[in-house]
């Protein structure tokens, strides 16, 4: 088993697990962290679709012959795709956890049981 | 033209700087806010116009000096530019309608409003796949914002459930982008679709395909991972669920769209399933809503789903430019306008019970958007829902996708029953004090903006028909032009009205020859002197008149019609204008509905024949009505779709029940319409059916004995029912029902004698049937009701009215010397020549039954005893008393020359079925026998004469009795009612023959809409309103949808 | 204890599904596509960029990432209009403890540091690791410590505000220059300004102001976001 395949399976056991949190944590704020570890699994299956064995990373400093980068460098652009994802989930998380701040204040629960107002 | 890139750049950059002037207050951030949102627009319309006026091609803009897939790319061609128009200039209306909202929270709202339309204009103008997610996330993120911004619990909590349904959706979008990226190498759109074809590495491919498009239908809210969304559009301020209704779903739908081209057949035939099923199921699940908020998600729900399934199916078939400028387009704008501006009534007004909005019956600004919203969301003409359903019909039709239709068309049913059934609240529902109307202005304005840019476009869509021409619009301008005089007193409208009939009969009658003109001759003179009844109110009856003119304009236009679509256009207008005219009565609530609900269901079953008989034409025709007869494959299955439309229309057995209330409950002179005049529309839709397709036989089942029967029962029910009921216009409507079965009966057989029978009765129906209504109606309107055992005696009183009662029912039982003897005559001799005996004897059964229930209308009305409540009643007023005069002198004149009747329906049946009744001077020969009406008239008349002179001269002297002045039994009556046997007249019959007029049809409704709604019931219960197994649902749709497509292979 | 099961289940469905997605996937052995593309072009110095990814971020993939700061700048705002104080009432009874001298002393001597070491990761975005979001983070760590080790502290919302509004403005502003000094397909090109020597700071066009107004408007908007969830809501 390669690196790539190992950083895969570590990826999706982690979308995995955070699953398994949004769906069994009453909790609302586990259940962000649920999101969030889902989040972090996704980043990082994201970034090995890139990966290329022994090559180096895509910046041309010295340790990269400007004539050859293209054979020398893993692929930038997954790495430049994450940046933008990791920043995405930030933010969704942060507003996540805001209206869990206001809902808290509401009712004074955190249980995402108690809130089914609206149904059916 | 200006660079599209700066509708991003301005929006942006306003939004960036906006918080920087919150110091000089919400005047002045809402001013660069609105000025930020009309440029946009401006650089939006200037585009839409240049696509739609000018010619205008697709154009490219690059970023960054690169070309993809380098760097991103935008598109602006004509679907964009439709798309970013109507989202922007939605958002405009939106911003309008929430402006308080938004000045009391403060600039950052404006701010997060300006990038929610960033981020739609971006998903609809972007080329590259992560850019898509990018500005999706834009979209949602402001949106969830701005769900949360009034910081009310349900708000909050509807987000919260919305932001774990969208984090999903990311996660997967993600994962499928990046997928996509490993075997394709580039995130540019269109170059994937050209690269697609040529991946080796099939399963990653597919996998990362099917990623992306389950993620979009997560954002779609496609049923069952769409619980989410269902309460965020209840719990949420209704000025934003009516904006993300509409731009949301608009964005999102263009961007799934988008991925079409690049998916597999498999994806897009899953696509196409789950968008039907949840347009199909989500309106079941609708039936069972209180909530108008709630009814209004299920319903955007549904027509998203539509939308998702015909984009899937268009590309699926490889018609998808054609089938999104003819149906997506005209589906996605009606949807777009009509429910934002719905979700925005609902915000005005306040209360979550449907069944509370009879307050705003006397709310005009209010009522009258609602009424125009709620007709185009049903997708009736002429707004662009039904255009958009029209062609998808045609193109179902086309490529023969049956099922298809049936599925389109019955969740549109139902949907049109949940949405009529509101309406019906609106205008019928009783007045609760608790509901409060919040009338501020800005919110109003959006709400007619909406409205009004609805109505253009409906009016645009129309003109620019080419299979409907202009001259077709002439029999609604009467109608139109009358909804702009509401002022007027009712005489001077019923004298606009008679006006513009006479002009029609002057317009239309001289061109026309056979059927056409027998038939337009019924409606326009029937029309033109029932109109004088009408004239009696005092009062101005505002929208009555329109309404009326508007029905008489469908029907002259069904006549005129000349391919399906004119007809079934017409058809429409017929059932609206019919029903709002029905809605008049004063407790018309239920009828109502029943009625549009059987019509609706009827219009359908006609459109779905259609659809089957457009199989065989090519698609971008609509199909003539004359080439109905062309069809081979399917022929028996349009006759008998078309003719079950038909038959409700003219409430045949088992398609009856919504008959006998609606003509009760409808305003009485309305009634005489509805029996006298609508109910031939039917008919008129069996004799060109019939003309143009034959009957055609299913093996060795010749369809016309089965129509024969079902106009025989039709007759024997009908009267039936008629005798055992105690209100006279449900007496006179269930007898309507019989006298229309002969017709059919007659007309089943095929014959020149069964037609000439058949068009003989239409008459002879046409004119009994106004003079009968019309007398009840006057009676009616001195009395105050309708139940006839509370009457008695009125002969003193009506004598008048009386008279006309009694040559109708003399007409109608059919006995010599008037018209109705010749009907039952001709018909009895068709059935014989036919060698239907059996169906003759029903006949003639059903004919004799008739005698009862018009004994009831001359004995329990104006015979027996007068009711001291109404000693003081007179003579019903002459508006309607001079209609029934002319009637009768027209069946006086048909019945001693027969011939001048006869020989106009011989001119329009001859040429299609020969020769049928000789004459000889005045007398009548068929094959069986001869009938002279002036020698029946003469015997009859000396008769008569003979009789009462003998009676005068041998009778003994006449003593005047008191009323009471009576002994029964040894004992003397005191009230009138002692002495008047009127309730339950026929209670022994009842105990002998009751069991033959159980509702059985009635219970077998019922029971079809109880199931519907339990079905629905039991359907939403999946929405437990947890928004943890809101996620469960989404994974769980998620894995089983990824076995069905991807999973097995 | 049922949610529990059904959840299992269907994660080992989503097991299986990751597993054919991991069976199936096949070892990148060379560049493809447009990261080749980007790979080689960086090469010729196209657009002066020594960190390649910096230059998909900043140039080729502009529009990503202004649509990514809008995205941030949405969730601060959201999160500002959420959390929003109807009236500020401070209770004067429950007056929080002071910090210590050593905690305060010690925060206020790192802040400045750590704020300077985000700016320099953003100045040489283009040429190292890091760039405007990272810079921005860093910068926001600092504050956040501020917040952490002084329960009074309050940050100036004015000179935030404009320094988050005008760096936003500004880099909109950038992407139009574009449009306005080289063409209509040229929005958010880098090249407005000359590149300069290949490597050095003062290279790569317009890339390191855009990250410079980036890092700033990052670390403001994360700073913001603190203060608002910071909370003395209740």
């Amino acid at each position: 088993m390669n690196i790539t395949t190992i950083v895969h399976i570590i990826g999706f056991a982690l979308i995995i697990i955070g699953f398994w949190g949004m769906l069994t944590q009453k909790n609302m704020i586990k259940i962000i962290l649920g999101l969030a570890i889902v989040e972090t699994g996704v980043q990082l299956v994201m970034v090995s679709f890139g990966f290329i064995e022994g090559r180096t990373a895509p910046i041309l400093d010295s340790a990269v012959e400007l004539s050859k980068v293209s054979s020398l460098i893993v692929d930038p652009v997954p790495q430049a795709l994450v940046l933008t994802a990791i920043v995405i989930g930030v933010a969704v998380n942060a507003l996540m956890l805001t209206f869990v701040i206001r809902l808290y204040q509401q009712k004074r629960s955190l249980s995402i049981n108690d809130y089914k107002e609206l149904k059916w | 033209m200006v660079n599209p890139i700066y509708i991003v750049a301005i929006l942006l950059g306003v939004g960036f700087l906006l918080p920087s002037f919150s110091k000089g207050g919400t005047k002045l951030t809402g001013a660069i806010f609105f000025a930020a949102l009309i440029s946009v627009c401006a650089i939006s319309y200037q585009w839409l116009t240049g696509f739609l006026i000018g010619d205008q091609v697709s154009v490219m803009i690059f970023t960054a000096g690169f070309k993809p897939p380098i760097s991103i790319n935008l598109q602006m061609g004509m679907f964009e530019a439709i798309f970013t128009g109507s989202i922007n200039f939605m958002a405009l209306f939106g911003a309008i309608y929430m402006f308080r909202q938004m000045a009391e929270t403060g600039t950052r709202s404006f701010v997060l409003f300006l990038l929610m339309v960033l981020g739609l204009n971006g998903l609809v103008m972007t080329r590259d796949i992560f850019n898509l997610f990018v500005f999706l996330e834009i979209t949602s993120i402001a949106t969830y914002s701005l769900i949360g911004m009034d910081l009310k619990l349900k708000s909050l909590s509807a987000g919260f459930k919305y932001m774990i349904a969208g984090g999903i959706a990311s996660v997967f979008l993600l994962l499928g982008i990046i997928m996509l990226y490993s075997v394709t190498g580039t995130l540019n759109i269109d170059e994937m679709v050209k690269i697609i074809p040529a991946v080796a590495n099939i399963k990653i491919l597919t996998i990362g395909l099917f990623l992306v498009l389950f993620s979009l239908i997560i954002e779609m809210k496609q049923f069952p991972s769409n619980g989410w969304a269902i309460d965020a559009y209840e719990g949420v301020a209704p000025g934003l669920t009516g904006l993300v209704a509409a731009i949301g779903t608009g964005g999102v739908f263009f961007a799934i769209y988008k991925t079409f081209p690049m998916m597999n057949k498999d994806l897009l035939s899953m696509t196409a399933v789950i968008g039907m099923l949840t347009f199909f199921v989500s309106n079941l699940m609708g039936l069972k809503q209180k909530n108008p908020r709630r009814i209004l998600g299920y319903s955007s729900v549904a027509q998203m789903g539509l939308i998702l399934s015909v984009g899937a199916w268009g590309y699926r078939t490889g018609a998808a430019d054609e089938i999104f400028m003819l149906v997506l387009i005209p589906l996605f704008i009606n949807h777009f306008f009509a429910k934002a501006g719905l979700f925005w009534i609902a915000g005005i007004v306040k209360s979550e019970k449907y069944k509370n909005w009879g307050m705003i019956k006397n709310n005009k600004i209010i009522l009258i958007p609602f009424i125009i919203l709620v007709l185009a969301l049903i997708g009736l003409p002429p707004f662009p829902g039904f255009w958009g359903k029209w062609n998808l019909v045609l193109f179902w039709g086309a490529t023969k996708n049956f099922t298809w239709i049936w599925f389109l068309l019955a969740g549109s049913l139902i949907e049109a029953v949940y949405m009529l059934r509101w309406l019906g609240y609106a205008l019928k529902g009783e007045d609760t004090e608790e509901v409060k109307f919040d009338m501020t202005v800005s919110k109003n304005l959006a709400v007619f903006l909406v409205t009004s840019l609805l109505l253009t476009i409906a009016v645009y869509y129309s003109w620019t028909n080419e299979a409907i021409a202009p001259i077709y619009y002439l029999p609604f301008t009467v109608g139109l032009a009358l909804f702009y005089l509401p002022f007027l007193p009712a005489k001077i409208k019923g004298f606009i009205s008679m006006s513009g009939i006479a002009v029609y009969a002057y317009y239309f009658l001289p061109d026309q020859a056979g059927f056409n003109l027998f038939f337009n001759t019924i409606f326009l003179g029937g029309s033109f002197f029932l109109i004088i009844a009408t004239m009696h109110s005092k009062g101005k009856r505002v929208g009555f008149f329109p309404l009326l003119m508007l029905m008489i304009g469908s029907l002259v236009a069904m006549v005129e019609a000349k391919n399906t679509l004119q007809f079934f256009f017409a058809w429409e207008i017929m059932t609206v204008s019919s029903y709002f005219l029905i809605m008049r009565g004063k407790k018309a609530q239920k009828a109502a509905l029943r009625y549009v609900i059987f019509s609706l269901g009827g219009a359908f079953l006609i459109l779905i024949g259609f659809g089957y008989a457009f199989s065989e034409m090519h698609h971008k025709i609509v199909l003539p009505i004359s080439l109905l007869g062309a069809i081979e494959e399917n022929k028996s299955i349009v006759f008998i779709l078309i003719s079950i439309g038909f038959l409700v229309k003219i409430a045949g057995i088992g398609l009856h029940t919504w008959i006998g209330s609606a003509y009760k409950k409808a305003e009485d002179d309305t009634t005489a319409f509805l029996s006298s005049i609508l109910s031939k529309a039917g008919i008129f839709g069996f004799v060109i059916l019939i003309l143009i397709m034959g009957i055609p036989k299913i093996g060795k089942i010749d369809i016309a004995y089965v129509l024969g029967w079902i106009g025989a029962i039709t007759a024997i029910s009908g009267t039936m029912i008629a005798i055992f009921q105690e209100d006279a216009k449900k007496l006179l409507a269930y007898s309507s029902m019989g006298q229309v079965g002969y017709i059919i009966l007659a007309m089943a057989t095929m014959s020149g004698l069964g037609w000439t029978a058949g068009m003989y009765q239409v008459v002879n129906h046409m004119l009994i049937k106004g003079i009968l209504f019309l007398a009840i109606a006057g009676v009616i309107y001195r009395t105050g009701t309708s139940k006839m055992y509370k009457m008695g005696g009125l002969i003193k009183k009506m004598p008048l009215s009386y008279t006309a009662v009694m040559f109708g029912i003399i007409a109608i039982s059919g006995v010599p010397p008037l018209t109705g003897f010749g009907a039952k005559w001709l018909l009895y001799e068709a059935l014989i020549e036919k060698g239907w005996y059996l169906q003759t004897g029903v006949a003639f059964f059903a004919s004799t039954v008739a005698f009862l229930y018009c004994f009831r209308l001359i004995h329990t009305i104006f015979l027996g005893q007068a009711k001291t409540e109404f000693k003081d009643v007179k003579e019903a007023p002459v508006w309607f008393i001079i209609p029934q005069y002319i009637f009768i002198i027209i069946i006086m004149a048909f019945s001693m020359k027969p011939k001048l009747l006869l020989d106009m329906i011989t001119f329009a049946v001859k040429p299609i079925f020969g020769e049928s009744l000789s004459w000889v001077g005045d007398t009548a020969f068929s094959s069986l026998g001869y009938w002279n009406g002036f020698v029946v008239m003469n015997i009859v008349m000396v008769l008569f004469i003979g009789l009462t002179v003998l009676l005068l001269i041998k009778a003994p002297k006449v003593q005047k009795v008191k009323q009471f002045n009576i002994v029964f039994a040894g004992e003397r009556p005191e009230t009138p009612e002692l002495t008047h046997f009127a309730y339950q007249f026929y209670k022994p019959y009842y105990r002998a023959l009751g069991f033959l007029v159980n509702p059985r049809v009635k219970t077998f409704w019922k029971n079809v809409s109880n199931s519907a709604h339990t079905i629905g019931d039991s359907l939403r219960k999946i929405y437990t309103g947890n928004g943890q197994t809101y996620a469960f649902w989404i994974l769980m749709y998620g894995l089983i949808l990824f076995f069905i497509t991807v999973g097995v292979k | 204890m049922i949610k529990r099961i059904f959840s299992a289940i269907l994660l080992l469905g989503f097991v299986f599904v990751f597993f054919i997605i991991v069976n199936n996937i096949e070892e990148a052995t060379a560049l493809k596509g447009v990261g080749k593309e980007y790979a080689e072009r960086s090469g010729n110095q196209e657009l002066g960029a020594q960190n390649i990814v910096t230059a998909i971020i900043v140039t080729y993939r502009g529009l990503d990432t202004l649509g990514e700061v809008a995205v941030l700048f949405i969730a601060a705002t959201g999160i500002a209009v959420l959390l929003r104080r109807k009236k500020k009432k401070i209770d004067p009874g429950k007056k929080k403890r002071e910090s210590s001298e050593i905690l305060l002393t010690g925060s206020t001597l790192l802040a400045p540091m750590i704020i300077i070491f985000g700016i320099y990761i953003f100045l040489n975005g283009h040429l190292t690791p890091g760039g405007g979001f990272q810079g921005g983070a860093v910068i926001a760590s600092a504050i956040m410590l501020l917040f952490l080790a002084d329960t009074s502290y309050k940050i100036n919302h004015n000179v935030f505000g404009w320094l988050e509004s005008l760096s936003g403005f500004a880099y909109v502003l950038i992407g139009i220059l574009g449009l306005v000094m080289i063409g209509a397909d040229n929005f958010l090109d880098n090249r407005i300004l000359s590149l300069g020597t290949f490597g050095s700071i003062l290279s790569a066009g317009a890339i390191p102001v855009i990250y410079t107004l980036i890092g700033l408007k990052v670390g403001t908007e994360l700073a913001s976001i603190l203060d608002n969830m910071k909370g003395d809501l209740e």
